[in-house]
């Protein structure tokens, strides 16, 4: 009597316990769903990022450029040398965007 | 509807102030900020009047805006970055309010509709807050150490002119890329609408069954574009902030 008592525990206990694990499975499932999607929304943000900081880069350069020119009197001479530094910024603006993307999934990979 | 499509994005002045000279006028810009302010203090005040511990309909929209924005400020800004949640969370419901008013029907009640995001002025202004923000908040956490920002450790002295110039650009652009990308789009969005619908008038309303369908379907996409705008600016506004945040 005793002993089918104790089966009868024994049997409820692993039946909540499999409830259980199929709930954290189930919210586990529920939640790479939810990353997946965010990854695509924040894939187009990054794609946006570069584009404009590619541009932006010599667009800043050429207006520092500009000012500089307009402040010291000297022609065109700063104009050229910033619109090409504005250049080299918006390459290693996203050469350090790309770095930093390879260490998140360095990160993830481990 | 106006003949030119630039019209729409006039700033006109509705009550004239001007002080010192500087005209600080109240304009349809203006009016707008102050609309977008309201109504979305309103609409989430309402939708959390209710407080329940299953949410409903209202409070779950409430929730689900919290939730997503929470959890981009967890993936960009760490544990550290719940103290400026509301910063994030401000900026993103000032920018998609902005958006979506802009394409709200609301000439139906006598009140042409501004979209204040897309002025460079307006958002311009915005990207700098976030950005004098961002130095504030790098300055607190790292001190001296903060000026490491324009000269990376690791780096041959040598090479510094070049490299501090290069930092200091590429810094200053950061504000730029985050108000052109925002403000041109909406411009073009808004411009596509208005000759497209301009198209249907010149037709004339009873044959103009493709305009019409084609404008349809550019306004589902705006609506689109509004979303993920406003998602974009507040994503890479926590980019910049968590990079005056943590070493890299």
């Amino acid at each position: 009597m005793q002993k089918q008592n104790k089966n009868k525990e024994l049997g409820e206990d692993l039946t909540k316990l499999q409830n259980k694990i199929q709930g954290l499975k189930n919210e586990l499932e529920d939640k790479n769903a939810s990353e997946f999607n965010k990854n695509q929304a924040s894939g187009f943000a990054m794609g946006m990022r570069v584009i404009t900081e590619l541009v932006s880069g010599p667009i800043i350069g050429a207006g520092i450029g500009f000012l500089l020119d307009k402040l010291l009197n000297s022609g065109k001479l700063f104009l050229i040398i910033f619109i090409l530094l504005g250049g080299f910024a918006g390459i290693y603006n996203v050469y350090k965007f790309a770095k930093s993307l390879e260490n998140n999934d360095d990160n993830t990979g481990e | 509807m106006s003949a030119n499509p630039l019209e729409q994005f006039e700033v006109k002045t509705i009550i004239p102030i001007e002080v010192n000279g500087i005209d600080i006028s109240f304009t349809n810009s203006s009016l707008f900020m102050v609309i977008a302010v309201f109504l979305s203090t309103f609409l989430l005040l309402l939708c959390v009047r209710k407080k329940q511990v299953i949410p409903g309909y209202a409070q779950s929209i409430a929730e689900t805006l919290y939730d997503f924005i929470n959890g981009i400020v967890k993936d960009n800004l760490g544990s550290e970055g719940k103290k400026y949640f509301a910063f994030i969370f401000t900026i993103f419901l000032f920018v998609l309010t902005g958006n979506l008013l802009g394409l709200m029907p609301l000439g139906l009640f006598s009140l042409h509709p501004f979209t204040y995001t897309s002025h460079l002025a307006a958002v311009g202004t915005l990207s700098l807050i976030s950005l004098i923000f961002s130095i504030c908040v790098g300055i607190k956490h790292k001190g001296w150490g903060y000026l490491h920002t324009f000269f990376p450790k690791g780096i041959p002295f040598i090479l510094a002119p070049l490299i501090v110039l290069i930092e200091i650009i590429s810094f200053a652009s950061k504000p730029f890329s985050l108000t052109v990308r925002l403000v041109a789009n909406m411009i073009v969005g808004h411009v596509m609408l208005d000759i497209i619908a301009g198209f249907v008038l010149m037709i004339g309303v009873a044959g103009a069954f493709a305009p019409i369908l084609f404008n349809s379907c550019i306004i589902a996409f705006e609506f689109m574009v509004a979303f993920i705008q406003a998602f974009i600016y507040t994503v890479l506004t926590c980019v910049y902030l968590g990079e005056s945040l943590h070493d890299h």
